[in-house]
């Protein structure tokens, strides 16, 4: 989060200032890769460029403040995910990438490496494995930093209905860690 | 009968699980990051520490992009910037306001077309049933069927003098409000070509008594045959 002085950077990357812009980017763009990368794996940096692309030219008709701005930037990312999404249902047939499939988790044992290990691309993993709406869920509470009302109304969910579904995900995420350390203690 | 007092058949979906559940504060801290593992129940601990560890600082490789994501920058700052309102090519207007302007827009026309289509079916129905407005020429009866309000009032004073350079001035057709109904088009009874191309829409709902119309076109050619074939009104 940037803070008291966001509205001065925001007016300022509207403006043209460029080391505004790059606060606004530092600020934002681990958390897009994030998101992205586990809703759709192996396209994040691609739908991170999308959503920037989408959201400078509209930085002057901006209204609101820190919080309404991250919302506003992972919606616009949401869209370019879930167009991807829809192009990809269109053409099935479509062969994938080699690099792609380089930057997808492991399907091996996700659980075991984020806790070991913890790095935040291991955990982005983990949580990628659960349902995707739970995964969205939880991803947009922790790594975009917003509350119950603001994920809602990405997602178009009830307040209710995200919070059902960010306490299964905790603990579909406990039960999967406590097999895993199972497994491993018994071996 | 679980703990909780449902039935395991009602939720076919709900396994039993051998994780207790978190109560809504622990699982909001939870997610707010304000909860370390250290102070979290088990076995919520771990996820705790995933979860902190998806909430981390960035990489190097996540701001790798930053040069370009600038240069990006740069280039949609030199971009002219489109004032707002206004449309692109032929899509649909981009800023919300301009959105409900032309939405009111076509839901008025569509509105003004259709009451202009029943208004001209009311008013041909009544002028061919009656008798004082059945002229010989069958101005009224052919005017009405063909376009509409408009078409209907001129034909009904002008229905005599068919031929006549009134009838077939391009700027009274072109004076029509609107495109859609086929009203812009002159009265069918005025200018029977006209009526074939511009009375679509009446011909679809109203059918025309092709009787009674034809014996109108030998006596309003008759005086002047010619007068009608240079004047005809252009779209």
């Amino acid at each position: 989060m940037i803070g008291p002085s966001f509205e001065a950077v925001l007016d300022a990357a509207a403006g043209g200032d460029e080391a505004a812009f790059g606060v606004l980017w530092r600020d934002l763009q681990p958390g897009l890769l994030r998101y992205l990368d586990a809703m759709a794996p192996g396209a994040g940096e691609d739908l991170a460029s999308e959503t920037w692309l989408r959201v400078v030219p509209r930085l002057g008709r901006f209204t609101g403040d820190e919080r309404a701005f991250r919302a506003w930037v992972f919606t616009v990312a949401r869209h370019r995910a879930v167009d991807r999404w829809r192009r990809r249902v269109r053409r099935r047939d479509d062969p994938v990438p080699a690099d792609a499939l380089a930057g997808l988790p492991a399907p091996d044992d996700p659980a075991g490496a984020a806790v070991d290990a913890v790095s935040s691309r291991a955990a982005v993993a983990l949580i990628a494995t659960l349902p995707p709406d739970q995964a969205e869920v939880v991803l947009l509470r922790v790594v975009a930093g917003l509350e119950v009302a603001e994920v809602a109304a990405i997602t178009g969910k009830r307040p209710g209905n995200v919070r059902v579904l960010a306490h299964r995900a905790l603990r579909r995420l406990a039960e999967r860690i406590e097999a895993d350390t199972g497994v491993r203690g018994a071996v | 009968m679980l703990p909780d007092g449902v039935f395991p058949t009602e939720m076919p979906g709900d396994r039993p699980s051998p994780i207790p559940p978190l109560d809504d504060a622990t699982a909001e801290r939870l997610l707010d990051g304000r909860l370390p593992p250290e102070d979290t129940p088990r076995p919520y601990d771990q996820v705790a520490r995933v979860l902190r560890a998806a909430a981390g600082p960035p990489t190097g490789d996540e701001l790798a992009g930053q040069a370009a994501a600038l240069a990006a920058y740069r280039g949609a700052q030199a971009a002219p910037a489109r004032p707002p309102g206004t449309r692109v090519g032929w899509g649909r207007a981009r800023t919300p306001g301009a959105r409900v302007a032309w939405g009111r827009a076509r839901l008025v026309a569509v509105a003004l077309a259709g009451t202009l289509a029943v208004g001209g079916l009311w008013m041909a129905d009544g002028a061919r049933t009656a008798p004082g407005l059945r002229s010989p020429t069958g101005g009224a009866a052919n005017g009405g069927s063909g376009s509409g309000a408009s078409g209907s009032w001129t034909s009904g004073s002008g229905g005599s003098g068919l031929g006549g350079s009134g009838s077939l001035d391009p700027a009274r057709g072109a004076a029509g409000p609107l495109g859609a109904g086929g009203s812009s088009v002159p009265p069918s009874a005025r200018d029977p070509a006209g009526a074939s191309r511009g009375g679509e829409a009446g011909h679809r709902s109203h059918p025309v008594h092709p009787k009674k119309a034809k014996p109108t076109k030998p006596k309003a050619k008759a005086p002047n045959p010619k007068a009608g074939k240079p004047k005809a009104p252009k779209p």
